[in-house]
């Protein structure tokens, strides 16, 4: 895991790239690999790739990157890990392919050079790379199914610009940066800025699952995609899982998952999502590290996850630690984790706290339990979506009494209740708005109460929410997939990709720390897409049924994610009004103002 | 990271205006967004003239109801105090002040009074409205003239008067070569051109227009190509066309109309000579932007013109009464018309020092609202 950036003048008679900009990129982004750094250029100057390395396998200095393959026509630039690299190997040097290194790296040069676009369908693992193909004068870029690992580019005249993260790239490349009328909106309406866009105009997201090859002097094109994640749970037929076909895939997937040439960590909550894959991790006969985070504000509640991981660390036989944080340690780290944060987020502090400990475990590696509550219905979302959608039935949305309670709930916001309760109505019609609804940080009528109308009628424009939200769940819909599937797919491509997988990486990265997700593997939403369309989708009993030895506590916790105090830290209280996630958007709104 | 001032600012116009405090409003509001002290602005414009064009500072609420008539101004003044949480009310303008102080007493927070010029200079009818001034915490003001003034009447210490001058882009307004379709359209060439720009308006006869055009037969005779270029328009412009008439200098005078604020810098590159010998002038940016233009400039020593002018360290002061020593500064600038130069003693009025200007008055008022909240919890 690490830092990418390049750029590639594809245009005619573009000038050569400006390597200094690359090399820039490469300082900027060098928290995400501090282990090396390099820089390749064409003959022609007009393809420069950068790279920030994270040594985890392969640590020699063949593993090096940008990497060459040995016939020297392709070159790559890649940020993530293939965990099935070794299968791919063999199958590689069986069709009589020469690999020099014993890196991913060079596997994944070999298994595009040897399979083209196909060739993406067959990786397992998280990434983003850019590769060279010097003899059909070809740059690919390409991005993960689910987008666990970021590609931001900026288009220019005649140039293409990418990089790991979006802020080098908006203080680096040569093009306008003004800000994203969307990405403004949307950080207002979601609490993050949503895909495709990003905080700066002229700087984009490359879409999750998508490929796209720039031939020198041809016009630019567009990504295709290869794999979306919607489609995976628009598999039919719809079917229960069989016994022990759970425990199957996840020991599959949590082996591949512990792939390394150095020790990888687990984070390990009192939650079942962490500690049925540390469970799972011991029955490969991983040597485990486990580390809880674990706040003094908690102690001796019942919100303190300490002694509970602890329990279950013991009882896995795990090395493990539990580090203590404490609320004035919060004060003096604020404003580093302000620092680090890529894009405007109103989270991932959770993953920043935990990387840092980790990182001063001396872990570079660790498996997070990220994703369980998507694909086994974890979130409230999951029954409070339908009961939204059935009282909007009763109570639609044009009819009088629709009409009548909302606005009596205008008039009069029930004290102490959320500001979205009015919205309760208006987003009972559609499963889309109801999703929007229910993880919304201000309701689009709201908007205009923090932006002007300016801002708020281009962002929502530019946005088309409820139409982005219906293209993820058209596939479902054309194959009869479930609501409980619609909404796993919904809560997968948008709250997750957007808020949590983002947040983890650049939260890991800043620690130096690359964070594993076992849950979010294409391989794993395969299997599981059918039976998650079914009458009876996988829940969370089922997922702690997979692993022996999860104590009862852990097994029976209600709580999802790893809990912590950030939230009444953040809110601060000025006069008598506690000011809440809105409270907290506005402070990290008014640092990413004032960056630029 | 503190948290930020959210700021409520009711003020005459802003974006969509024109004038010289339209123009002032504006830059407040851009560096209210470029402030690390605040977090968010909700402006209610009292007026909004014309179409606001673009985007607005990322960090503000422009309510547009606000503009639509009295009532609605004092209804979202009461809406705004009601719903939302402000520390602090910024008033804009004098004649807004009572509004503004029902909005402050009622978020029970400090308010902030800025005055222009002419407005401040003189104590309201009302007393009512006069011991509001009394509640005021912090008094902003354009000049230092306009400063002692208001606070002779009021009584508000001069010594916490916070003076802000107004501002220039000084990366737009700068020297260039004449434009020949204006040459052309105004009838300007081989011509030596004095220039005032200005709202002709009835109630602003402190402009200085009648002052140069009074002059105008003396010059004419030494200068017989001299004509006076009068940008801007209003009420007043009938009588002044009859003036010009009347004093038969009706070939010299040429009337610009109002232009758009993208055609400034143009036009004062047109000119020889910019001159305002004004009496009522709060500041004058007017003065500042034709000096950054390189235009030798003349303006008022009894107004806040002199403050604009650095004392005369940016032009010339004349008394505009006395017609001497008007004539004798034109006929200076016109026979040695030299190179145009720009002083850098203008970087004081450039947008940075704005900004530090505000982002100073602003952390002073920052760190009063947090006793505040201290002794509030306490």
């Amino acid at each position: 895991m690490c830092g990418i950036a390049g750029a590639f003048s594809y245009f005619r008679n573009a000038a050569p790239v400006d390597g200094n900009i690359i090399a820039r990129l490469n300082d900027l982004q060098k928290h995400r690999g501090p282990d090396g750094e390099g820089l390749w250029s064409s003959d022609d100057g007009k393809v420069v790739l950068g790279h920030r390395r994270l040594a985890i396998i392969d640590t020699a200095p063949s593993g090096a990157q940008p990497m060459t393959d040995a016939s020297g026509r392709w070159v790559i630039t890649f940020n993530g890990e293939i965990y099935n690299y070794a299968a791919l190997r063999s199958e590689l040097e069986q069709l009589g392919c020469i690999l020099r290194t014993r890196s991913d790296t060079e596997v994944l040069i070999q298994v595009i050079a040897t399979w083209g676009e196909q060739g993406l369908l067959k990786l397992r693992g998280m990434f983003a790379f850019a590769l060279w193909d010097n003899l059909e004068r070809e740059l690919w870029l390409a991005r993960d199914p689910y987008g666990i690992k970021p590609l931001y580019v900026a288009q220019g005249a005649d140039t293409i610009w990418f990089a790991s993260q979006a802020r080098p790239l908006s203080v680096s490349v040569p093009i306008r940066t003004t800000r994203s009328a969307a990405a403004l909106v949307g950080f207002y309406l979601w609490g993050h800025v949503p895909e495709p866009f990003s905080w700066w105009e002229g700087i984009r997201m490359f879409p999750a699952g998508h490929v796209q090859r720039i031939k020198a002097g041809a016009s630019i094109g567009k990504p295709h995609g290869y794999k979306l994640i919607e489609d995976a749970y628009a598999q039919q037929p719809s079917r229960a899982l069989l016994p022990g076909e759970l425990h199957d895939l996840l020991f599959d997937v949590v082996r591949h998952h512990l792939v390394s040439d150095i020790p990888v960590g687990i984070f390990l909550s009192a939650g079942i999502d962490s500690n049925v894959i540390a469970a799972l991790a011991a029955e490969t006969g991983a040597r485990l590290r486990t580390i809880t985070v674990a706040f003094d504000e908690y102690l001796g509640t019942s919100n303190d996850e300490g002694p509970l991981a602890e329990a279950a660390a013991k009882a896995l036989g795990s090395d493990h630690v539990t580090v203590r944080v404490k609320r004035d340690e919060f004060d003096t780290l604020l404003d580093d984790f302000m620092a680090a944060m890529d894009q405007p987020s109103i989270d991932g502090l959770n993953t920043y706290l935990v990387s840092r400990v980790a990182a001063q475990q001396g872990l570079k590696v660790a498996l997070s339990g990220l994703g369980g509550d998507e694909l086994f219905g974890g979130y409230p979302s999951f029954w409070q979506i339908p009961m939204l959608l059935r009282m909007g039935r009763l109570m639609p949305n044009g009819g009088p009494v629709g009409r009548g309670m909302q606005n009596l709930l205008r008039v009069f916001p029930a004290m102490g209740s959320s500001p979205k309760l009015a919205g309760f109505i208006s987003h009972s019609g559609s499963l889309e708005r109801a999703y929007l609804l229910r993880r919304a940080l201000y309701l689009e009528g709201e908007l205009e109460t923090v932006l002007d109308q300016t801002w708020v009628s281009a962002g929502l424009e530019e946005l088309d929410t409820a139409a982005m939200l219906r293209q993820t769940i058209k596939p479902l819909l054309a194959t009869g997939g479930s609501l409980h599937a619609q909404i796993s797919a919904l809560e997968s491509c948008w709250y997750m990709r957007n808020q949590l997988l983002r947040d983890t990486d650049w939260a890991g990265m800043a620690h130096g720390v690359e964070v594993r997700v076992p849950f979010v593997s294409q391989h794993l939403i395969d299997g599981l897409g059918p039976a998650i369309s079914s009458s009876r989708p996988p829940s969370k009993s089922d997922l702690a049924s997979c692993a022996t030895g999860i104590p009862s506590e852990i097994r029976l916790r209600s709580k999802t994610g790893f809990t912590t105090p950030v939230r009444s830290w953040i809110a601060k209280v000025r006069g008598s009004e506690p000011r809440g996630l809105r409270g907290w958007a506005a402070r990290i709104h008014r640092r990413f103002r004032l960056i630029d | 990271m503190n948290d930020g001032l959210r700021l409520a600012v009711l003020l005459t116009d802003a974006f969509g205006g024109f004038g010289g405090i339209s123009k002032f409003n504006c830059d407040l509001l851009d560096a209210f967004n470029a402030s690390a002290q605040v977090e968010h602005v909700t402006v209610l414009p009292r007026l909004i003239p014309d179409k606001i064009c673009g985007l607005l500072p990322e960090s503000m609420v422009y309510d547009r109801m606000a503009s639509r008539g009295k009532i609605s101004y004092m209804r979202r003044v009461l809406s705004h105090s009601f719903r939302d949480s402000i520390d602090v009310v910024v008033c804009g303008h004098a004649n807004l002040l009572a509004a503004a102080w029902l909005m402050s007493r009622l978020r029970h927070t400090k308010l902030i009074l800025i005055i222009h010029g002419i407005e401040a200079w003189q104590p309201p009818r009302s007393k009512v409205l006069a011991s509001l001034f009394q509640s005021v915490d912090f008094v902003v003001s354009v000049s230092r003239l306009t400063a002692e003034r208001f606070s002779s009447w009021s009584k508000f210490p001069l010594e916490k008067c916070i003076i802000q001058p107004n501002c220039v882009d000084l990366t737009r307004f700068e020297s260039a070569p004449p434009d020949e379709q204006l040459i052309e359209r105004y009838g300007l060439k081989g011509c030596k051109v004095l220039m005032t720009l200005g709202r002709l308006a009835l109630k602003e006869r402190y402009k200085g227009f009648d002052e140069v055009m009074d002059v105008l037969p003396s010059l004419i005779p030494r200068f017989p190509n001299l004509k006076y270029l009068i940008v801007g328009d209003g009420q007043d412009r009938q009588r002044l066309e009859e003036k010009a008439k009347v004093l038969s200098i009706g070939d010299h005078v040429v009337f610009a109309g109002k232009i758009p604020e993208s055609d400034k810098v143009a036009h004062y590159n047109l000119a020889d000579a910019y001159v305002m010998p004004s009496s009522g002038e709060g500041f004058g940016i007017v003065l500042i932007e034709a000096a950054a233009c390189g235009v030798p400039v003349i303006g008022s020593i009894v107004d806040g013109s002199r403050e604009a002018l650095l004392n005369g360290e940016l032009g010339q002061l004349v008394h505009p009464a006395d017609v001497d020593a008007l004539v004798k500064a034109i006929v200076g600038i016109l026979s040695h018309p030299g190179e145009r130069r720009r002083s850098p003693l203008l970087d004081t009025f450039s947008i940075g020092s704005f900004q530090g200007r505000v982002d100073h008055w602003l952390k002073l008022v920052s760190q009063d609202v947090v006793e505040q909240s201290v002794l509030a919890h306490a």
